[in-house]
């Protein structure tokens, strides 16, 4: 113990609590496992427009229909004749960049809000907390059919749906993170200088609770993939024809016998990135909080 | 404990309403009169407006929210727009199927996952903790949708073990649950070995192996005996979000309930339908979280104490810092 205190007392570099997360979270191998897969995901939806065209590839191509997977088209190709390959990695951009605009969504709505109920309490929380409770009230996937429904199919009312149904988790965490620092000194001090309220929980307040927001998004980010998918195979997200994970299994759904090729790879890329979305959010939930790694 | 049953109910009927409200709201905002479903094309103007006058479309929002939550009082919700049918009576139809379903699922999560949490506790951070973990990884990260269509063709189209769609026999119900039951188990797993974690390093845990109890009964008898709580808390928890319905699973297996009515509806755009099946979706899981946490109440004493000196500890700051935490 001592000879630890002494090495670490001599070291005249200290770590920041970034460096220190990154550290762990480097020696932790299958959330750098997961962060790989996220990244190849990233080049693929970014990159597939680069290497591959999609007119040119997947509508130009369009030849044998049903074509078992072979050399010339690695996953085969569907009822239309176009290649699933491609598809499925055109996928990639369709999953990423919906969960990442929903959880934005579901951040700066439900941050604030939950960094407001805990902060503010009283009346102001108990409004906050109700109004929460009714979206909560609602299992989730309820909810974004609804909003879909209402607001009919498009990208962007996809978007919206997935986000809104997520808000209520982060105003939760939020909260409940506020409440343990909102008591510190250092907050008394700011107060006692003369900060506003807003400059208290912006520069005070919320950089001391990002750990478990960081942790929730990342988890979110990879149920907001799985929603997004959801809501396309029940034929209410993306319309078609865009190469989307959820409606490449709703289309290859009529053809389970004999053609199985055509729901499992979409589904295997889908199963892929949320593994990997989830992987990164335990590593990261070990490496922010090492009290709660049992 | 009555009272605070009844303190929880009335806690209940104002999130009943927001849920009423904002369900009508967004139902609002799909464009379009919903006259359009319920007339024929070459409909006169007259037959139109008389429409429109029987249901009162034209009156504001706040008007039809008034009306509906006051025949929803008088057990009305309405009738649905394609077959007329009401739509209490169409829920109650669909929701045997839909409880079949939910209460087969989270049996045989609770059947997989106690036996791997606890298993993934005792042997914490060895290989076999890790085999339980990455396990409940996959169950948490799988798309139910796409299990169930993976399921169906290795078992009810190759093998020819198990029906794919549709609930005439008994044997059906074995896909669908073990689909839904999937995710829930993986959720179960992790909160059985967390719970464990915790008393497998009390000290009666020691006291009792010092006693001479074996290793196997510590675990069983005493440490899962306290573990206990937190799992049936979730449990209950999620048999409350599969009992509102699984909309996928049912979609999946043609599973004739609640969640597959409520699709057809949304292809319909049958609104009444949708409106009323996810206020009732909303008020049964609401109805068995509520049971879960008063059974939870009555099983802990620790947690009817807290209530009797709720009153008194919901004043100062820290009793709420450690209710959040």
């Amino acid at each position: 113990m001592s000879k630890n205190m002494k090495a670490t007392s001599a070291k005249p570099k200290k770590r920041s609590q970034f460096q220190e997360t990154m550290r762990r979270l480097s020696k932790n191998r299958s959330a750098m496992l997961g962060l790989a897969i996220i990244l190849v995901v990233i080049l693929i939806s970014v990159g597939a427009s680069i290497f591959y065209d999609y007119d040119t590839q997947v509508i130009a191509q369009v030849g044998d229909r049903l074509v078992k997977p072979c050399w010339q088209h690695p996953f085969g190709t569907d009822e239309l004749g176009r290649d699933i390959f491609t598809r499925v990695l055109y996928g990639a951009r369709y999953s990423l960049s919906v969960s990442f605009v929903a959880v934005l969504v579901s951040l700066i709505i439900g941050v604030p809000l939950g960094a407001i109920a805990g902060f503010c309490g009283g009346v102001i929380e108990n409004l906050i907390m109700r109004f929460n409770d009714i979206l909560l009230a609602l299992p989730s996937i309820f909810t974004a059919i609804a909003i879909v429904s209402a607001l009919g199919k498009s990208t962007l009312n996809l978007m919206i749906a997935v986000g809104v149904c997520s808000i209520c988790t982060f105003t939760q965490v939020t909260r409940s993170a506020v409440l343990t620092v909102r008591n510190n000194e250092y907050v008394e001090a700011a107060r006692a200088l003369g900060a506003t309220n807003l400059h208290i929980i912006f520069q005070h307040i919320l950089p001391n609770c990002l750990a478990p927001i960081i942790v929730q998004t990342t988890f979110r980010m990879g149920q907001a993939i799985i929603s997004a998918a959801s809501l396309s195979f029940l034929g209410l997200g993306i319309p078609l024809p865009a190469p989307e994970w959820g409606a490449m299994l709703s289309a290859g759904r009529n053809y389970l016998l004999g053609y199985s090729y055509m729901t499992m790879f979409p589904g295997l890329a889908l199963l892929i990135t949320v593994i990997a979305f989830n992987m990164v959010g335990d590593g990261l939930r070990d490496a922010l909080d090492p009290k709660l790694k049992h | 404990m009555g009272r605070y049953i009844l303190k929880r109910l009335a806690m209940l009927i104002p999130v009943i309403l927001g849920v009423i409200f904002v369900v009508f709201f967004i139902m609002d905002l799909a464009p379009g009169s919903p006259v359009n479903q319920m007339v024929s094309e070459n409909a006169t103007e007259e037959e139109i407006q008389a429409i429109i006058d029987e249901y009162g479309f034209d009156d504001p929002l706040l008007v039809r929210y008034g009306r509906y939550i006051w025949d929803l009082l008088h057990g009305d919700l309405g009738r649905s727009y394609t077959t007329k049918q009401p739509v209490l009576e169409l829920y109650l139809q669909k929701l045997g199927a839909t409880a079949q379903l939910a209460i087969s699922a989270i049996l045989l999560a609770m059947i997989m996952s106690l036996p791997l949490g606890i298993y993934a506790a005792v042997k914490q951070n060895k290989w076999q903790d890790g085999a339980c973990m990455v396990i409940s990884l996959l169950g948490l990260s799988i798309p139910n949708f796409w299990l169930g269509l993976m399921l169906i063709i290795l078992f009810a189209l190759h093998l020819g073990w198990f029906p794919a769609s549709g609930n005439r026999e008994l044997i059906s119900i074995v896909l669908p649950a073990f689909t839904e039951g999937t995710g829930l188990m993986a959720f179960l797993t992790r909160t059985t070995r967390s719970s464990m974690l915790e008393t497998i390093r009390a000290d009666y845990m020691v006291t009792a192996r010092a006693k001479g109890v074996t290793r196997v009964a510590s675990v069983m008898k005493h440490a899962l005996k306290n573990a206990l709580i937190p799992i049936v808390n979730a449990s209950g928890m999620q048999l409350a979000y599969v009992m509102a319905g699984s909309v996928l699973t049912e979609t999946v297996f043609a599973w004739p309930g609640v969640g597959r009515q409520l699709v057809i509806a949304i292809t319909d755009r049958d609104i009444p339908v949708i409106t009323g099946f996810l206020i009732m979706g909303a008020t049964i899981t609401a109805l068995i979280n509520l049971t879960v946490d008063i059974v939870y109440a009555y099983v802990d004493p620790r947690i009817k104490v807290q209530y009797a000196t709720k009153k008194k500890a919901k004043k100062t700051p820290k009793a709420k810092e450690e209710k959040a935490a």
